[in-house]
């Protein structure tokens, strides 16, 4: 009787099963509706979105193949998955979803999921980090394969000691070919080259700060590299949330081979911010973006930053006497960020906003496509949302890119990946995979800095803490030129 | 038997009434709502005690915004930063901050605002969204609830995501708060709570105070430091003059960092009356050599307020500064305060 009463009361106590519902502008998540797909990506699971589903049923022909499904979740077997995309003569999957609600309506979609002969990269880093401002806690890179669902991490707070970690950026996608850093007590860069993993000290008093953004120069010698001031500051409306800025910024070459850290002096005027460099594809130019210091944050609306281009010399490590502009802040009154080159050096690919460096929390900013054989600027309508798309990488056969999008919820970064054709043209760009169709609705964290690699890198986040506490950072000597 | 059962029936329920009036077991609510089993507990807040158990109180109690428990969990003579903080909070949501200001310890700025970082420690980033949020100050609050969460031990609890649920519907972002309330809808107790706030569907009172909150969101954007809680607090009230909790804090944000100069520049005898503020605008008319009749008159500092102030100034020289003598009589003024409170620099 006692356990009867307790029963009663803990029913009365508000305890009850409530459905809210996600992701309402799309019928299924995450949205592969009319999205196109390497043929070797991971199985596509989603979820129906409606609320109140009855029944589902999901019905799936390729070819001769044909496949139904029952349940608001349509969870692949990788076998399956696998032999579906090997027999897509043609590049279509098509789905039929009959679903029923309770009250007895009923929808009925047809739609498809095309199957791109072209192959992406099969492995991606990404720090995974709640979206908490300018502080971290227990954050980690990790590499996944995107042919499947397996992840590991290539560095984690358990190996050092809860320090803060940037993300894992490839050369040209290369999984020979990479560096990151750890911050904190006996953090540095870490380098990953030619099969060894050397921690370095890239930091000298002839710098603003420690290297920040930066890219490795295709001949793997040389990185290039800005150092900045950065402040964060905050919104007072609530919507806009975080500015991050530079108060000051200048470019530093690397020269991995012998330890040297050159700053150019044409580069380093007060007068003048620079920041995100970045190489080109065939590593005789330096890309990055300029714009002129202003009273911040009074004049943070102000800050416009152009795409600029200089000459780069990797027999001497030298850069050339003059930049050109290659995308003009004042003619487009707006700002670029996060200029990338396709390794096939065809396109330049960057981020758009209203103004600022550092657009993560801005709902206007937009990935923008530059033919650089032509100038040509294409829109990437097909790409963009109406949040923010940021922090790009290429795939090593320019094909595929991968990007952050906060699209959905507005707050945590998604990785989204993007087929790219030989004329520029874009497909709808789809999230993911995961194994959970439920992962992203569930996730507190926020994928940052998505980096595509043609293979795994060859160490791991024991290697890592390893080296952070055993090894010393290696010295670099400093130089004006 | 049937008798028997009646009164096993009637000392049970007689039991449970006699429970219900004990302070609630706010520990093993905050380990119920972080997901956290005994042995994180006690690694991390210790072995049960009662002050801890009033914070835990408080800082659930504040997201519901039950003022009437906050104030009485954080009463008393305890000199802690949360227990002024959330104290002078519930004082401030019922409109008498500046009338208690000088009856509880008060930490400086401290006991108003909680400066987080990542060296924090976790209750202290627990709380320091809740007055933000009630002051509209969304960004603020945004991310102080996003640190909690990140500090906490599985980085999830349940006032962190009703907060952010919360911030999201203010700020009109709903897809955002639509996810807080998926995750919280399958805690045990929160079926009612989201289902009150699903963006659409929300209660009338959930409305209300939406709509009320969102009244308080400045209009006007400017990008500052978190430090910057003044300029935080002239944007709310450039914004919104009526936002009487802004008005509060910012004035005896001023008294309590002894900044006279801008209590003055705020100050509207007109419409803030405290005899707080009268004490303060005596300090300043007497530094600045200013204190005549008129002036006192202007501010409309009642007589016996000027006579109490001439009379500490007499004991003050009679006791040639000392502190103690002046600590019974005057223990309670900001004249007290103002002469005698000074900033615990660890």
């Amino acid at each position: 009787m006692i356990a009867a009463f307790a029963l009663a009361l803990c029913s009365a106590c508000g305890r009850k099963g409530v459905e809210v519902s996600l992701n309402r502008d799309a019928a299924i998540y995450p949205d592969y509706m009319g999205v196109t797909v390497p043929s070797n990506i991971a199985p596509l699971n989603f979820h129906y979105t409606y609320g109140g589903i009855r029944k589902a049923r999901t019905t799936v022909r390729c070819n001769d193949v044909v496949l139904t499904f029952s349940g608001k979740e349509v969870i692949w077997d990788m076998q399956q998955w696998k032999n579906l995309l090997a027999s897509t003569e043609s590049d279509t999957i098509s789905f039929l979803s009959e679903i029923s609600l309770k009250g007895g309506k009923k929808e009925c979609m047809e739609w498809e999921i095309y199957v791109s002969p072209d192959k992406i990269d099969p492995y991606l880093s990404y720090r995974l980090i709640e979206p908490g401002y300018e502080v971290w806690h227990e954050v980690e890179i990790r590499e996944r394969c995107v042919e499947n669902f397996e992840e590991r991490a290539l560095s984690d707070w358990q190996n050092t000691g809860n320090s803060c970690m940037n993300c894992h950026i490839h050369s040209q996608a290369r999984a020979d070919l990479s560096m990151f850093y750890v911050r904190g007590k006996n953090g540095g860069a870490f380098l990953n080259r030619n099969g060894e993993l050397r921690k370095l000290a890239l930091n000298s008093e002839k710098m603003v700060s420690g290297t920040v953004y930066g890219e490795i120069h295709p001949s793997g010698r040389y990185g290039v590299f800005s150092s900045n001031i950065i402040i964060p500051g905050f919104h007072t409306q609530g919507s806009r949330r975080l500015e991050v800025y530079d108060t000051e910024s200048d470019l530093v070459i690397v020269d991995f081979d012998e330890n040297g850290l050159s700053v150019p002096q044409a580069l380093a005027r007060k007068d003048v911010l620079e920041t995100f460099p970045v190489f080109s594809a065939d590593g005789k130019s330096i890309y990055y973006c300029a714009a002129d210091t202003l009273t911040l944050p009074r004049d943070i609306e102000k800050l416009r930053y152009s795409l600029m281009r200089i000459a780069f010399d990797e027999n001497t490590g030298r850069i050339g006497q003059k930049a050109e502009i290659v995308w003009d802040a004042s003619e487009h009154t707006a700002s670029v960020c996060h200029p990338k080159c396709s390794p096939d050096g065809k396109w330049i690919m960057y981020t758009v906003a209203d103004y600022g460096t550092f657009p993560i929390w801005h709902t206007e900013c937009q990935l923008e496509l530059m033919d650089l054989h032509t100038g040509e600027i294409i829109r990437m309508d097909a790409a963009n949302s109406d949040r923010s798309d940021t922090y790009h990488s290429w795939s090593s056969d320019s094909r595929w890119f991968v990007f952050a999008s906060k699209r959905g919820d507005g707050k945590y970064g998604r990785p989204y990946f993007c087929h790219v054709g030989p004329d520029g043209q874009l497909t709808k760009p789809f999230v993911l995979p995961q194994e959970d169709p439920w992962h992203y609705e569930n996730s507190l964290r926020s994928f940052n800095i998505p980096d595509l690699s043609d293979g795994p890198v060859h160490f791991d986040a024991e290697a890592v803490g390893r080296m952070l506490k055993d090894t010393e950072a290696e010295s670099f000597n400093a130089y004006f030129r | 038997m049937r008798l028997n059962k009646f009164f096993n029936l009637l000392i049970f329920s007689l039991l449970l009434a006699s429970c219900s009036e004990e302070a609630p077991d706010y520990r093993r609510m905050w380990q119920e709502a972080h997901h956290l089993d005994d042995s994180v507990m006690t690694a991390r807040y210790g072995e049960p005690r009662e002050d801890m158990n009033n914070i835990f109180g408080a800082v659930l109690e504040a997201v519901e915004g039950n003022w009437d428990k906050v104030d009485a969990l954080t009463r008393g003579s305890r000199t802690s930063e949360l227990y002024a903080y959330y104290h002078n909070l519930a004082m401030a949501m019922k409109g008498c901050l500046a009338d208690s200001l000088m009856y509880y310890y008060q930490p400086f700025e401290r006991g108003l605002f909680l400066p987080v970082g990542e060296k924090s420690g976790q209750m202290r980033i627990a709380a320091s969204s809740e007055v933000w949020f009630r002051l509209g100050e969304m960004t603020m609050a945004e991310h102080s609830a996003m640190l909690a969460q990140i500090f906490s031990p599985h980085h999830f609890g349940v006032p962190y995501l009703k907060r952010l649920a919360e911030i999201n519907m203010v700020n009109g972002q709903d897809e955002a708060a639509r996810k807080y309330l998926h995750l919280l809808s399958g805690e045990p107790g929160c079926g009612d709570w989201v289902s009150d706030r699903i963006p659409g569907q929300e209660s009338k009172a959930v409305k209300e105070n939406i709509s009320a909150l969102r009244a308080l969101v400045p209009d006007r954007d400017i990008v500052h430091s978190p430090s910057d809680y003044r300029g935080m607090l002239k944007n709310l009230l450039a914004s919104n003059p009526g936002n009487g909790l802004a008005r509060q804090y910012l004035l005896c944000l001023d008294i309590i960092t002894k900044d006279l100069v801008h209590f003055i520049e705020d100050y509207d005898p007109s419409r803030d009356r405290s005899r707080l503020y009268d004490e303060a605008v005596l300090i300043f008319l007497a530094q600045l050599g200013a204190l005549t009749p008129q002036n006192v008159s202007h501010f409309g500092i009642p007589q016996e307020t000027l006579q109490e102030f001439s009379d500490y100034n007499d004991m003050v020289n009679f006791n040639r500064g000392a502190m103690e003598p002046m600590q019974k009589k005057y223990g309670k003024t900001y004249w007290f305060f103002y002469q005698y409170a000074k900033r615990n620099i660890k």
